[in-house]
Order: structure tokens, then sequence, then C-alpha cells
């Protein structure tokens, strides 16, 4: 069980870098900063966003195949006293996580290449749209582990 | 605005062949392997539980990644092996350009929030119980 509770702690750790990462990103994206940065907002939205596109990708799928592996033990053991309890809500929500990580993925090779240098004009719009759907796919898996994790997570 | 690029093009048409492909996998319950992980071992397309829950999603994965375009092929398991990338790439690479340059690069996020959608609604059963 400390085997699998390390690579949760693992996973969760990507996932906290992957969320500020994109989080960054995607401000800095939808409000980019003109002039020079004044208070923590403003210097939270001035970062240069293509600095942050490898990180993401890598990130992202490194969290993912962690995230499928630990998959297979809270198949049969935490799932399963999730449905003894009859807390189907959580099992539901964690369903959907693993249909939003999917969908994340492929998400990536166009994400990749709207923000490939020099930025094309072509894909200004559709680069904000994937990087914010990104975003948001993100945060939502981030909040439906921790869900997961303390309706029973490993170890309880 | 239109795509341009090629590999955009290519990546466009990848995900949103992905996003379809893999609703009706997961929906028809179409899985390329089944893995059973109590007892550690993999199955080859669809299999019922043994001794111990199935997992479906890495097949249904799997399935999406070289799976058919066409419905015909999806429902014909053993005929699952042209991959949605195969497709893509020969989209993107052989059709017209006129074609390409038709092609709206906003198409990679509204197909895979609507496939989220279908997958959301099927997993309503969870919600009202």
């Amino acid at each position: 069980m400390a085997f699998w509770t390390t690579l949760l702690i693992i996973h969760g750790l990507l996932a906290v870098a992957l969320l500020g990462a994109i989080t960054h990103q995607a401000v800095s994206a939808w409000m980019p900063v003109r002039s020079k940065a004044g208070n923590f907002v403003t210097r939270f939205r001035a970062v240069p966003s293509t600095s942050y596109v490898t990180a993401i990708i890598v990130l992202y799928v490194v969290t993912f195949v962690m995230g499928a592996w630990i998959y297979t033990q809270y198949r049969f053991t935490s799932r399963l006293a999730l449905e003894q309890l009859r807390f189907f809500k959580t099992v539901g929500v964690f369903e959907m996580k693993e249909h939003v990580a999917t969908i994340g993925m492929i998400l990536l090779p166009a994400y990749w290449a709207f923000w490939r240098q020099p930025l094309s004009e072509d894909y200004a719009a559709a680069r904000k749209n994937v990087t914010l759907l990104l975003a948001i796919i993100v945060w939502a898996n981030f909040l439906v582990g921790h869900i997961a994790n303390n309706a029973r997570g490993f170890g309880s | 605005m239109m795509a341009s690029s090629k590999l955009a093009v290519f990546t466009i048409v990848f995900g949103v062949a992905y996003a379809a492909i893999y609703v009706i996998s997961t929906e028809l319950n179409l899985p390329l392997l089944t893995y059973h992980p109590v007892i550690g071992e993999v199955d080859f397309l669809w299999t019922p539980e043994r001794r111990g829950p199935a997992m479906y999603w890495y097949g249904w994965m799997l399935t999406s990644l070289i799976g058919a375009v066409v419905l015909e092929f999806l429902k014909s398991r053993s005929l699952s092996v042209v991959a949605a990338l195969v497709v893509a790439a020969a989209i993107s690479f052989f059709a017209p350009t006129k074609w390409n340059q038709r092609l709206w690069p906003g198409w990679v996020c509204v197909v895979p929030i609507g496939a989220l959608g279908v997958l959301a609604y099927y997993l309503t059963p969870y919600f009202t119980r």
C-alpha cells in the first residue's frame, strides 16, 4: 500500500505543477499584459506563454500515465469500497475523470501545433480556446481526484 | 479563420476523429483489450470479469487510437485496425488544399466538448440512484 500511496502523492504533486503551469499560460493568453508588470495579479498575467508549452505537454503526459497506472489499484480497492458504501456520485465523477483526462490527452497534438513558433495569427483564437479548455480539464480532474481521495482514499 | 498548416490540420482531424471514436467505443463497449487488475492479465477485445473487476478504459483508448472512423469497422471488432491517426493523416495530407483551408480550427474544441457532454449523459445513472 505504501507503494501506491507514494505513487498517488507523486501523481498529485505533478498535477499541482501542471495546474500552475496551465493556469499561468491560460491567464496570460486570455489577459496579456502590455505594460510593465506591477502587482501580483499583473505579474501572474505577464508570463511568456510560449515557454510553458513543452512543460505542460510533458507534465500532462506523465501525470496521465501515472494516473492510469494508479487506476488499476483504485479499480479493485477504493472503488469497491465506494460502491459498498453507496457513494455512487463519487464513483460517477471519477468515471467522468477518466473520460475528461483522455479528451485532454487528445487535445495535446493540436495544442502543440497551435503554439509552435513562430506563432501563427491564423490560430490565435484556436490557441486561446484549446489552452482554456485544457486548463478547465486539468482543474476539473484535479478537483475530482481530491474528492475521490477524500471520500475513500488509499490507506483509509 | 481557417486552418492552413498541414500539421495543424492533421492534429485537428486527429482530435476530432479520436473524440468521436472514443464516444462510440465507450458507449458500444468496444475495447481493443480488457485488463483484469486483480490477476494482472490482459485479454484481447472485450471479455467479462474474471476473479475481480475488468477494466475497459485502456481498451477504449486503444480502439480510438487505432479504430476506424467508419462504424462498419467498429461493428466488426476484428477489423478495427484502421487508426484514427491514419485517417487523420490521410485526410490532412492527401485531401485537396481547398478542403484543408475550409477546416475551422474550432472543431478541435467543439467536438471534444460535445463528446464529453455525451459521455456525461451516459453517466447520469450514477447521480440519480
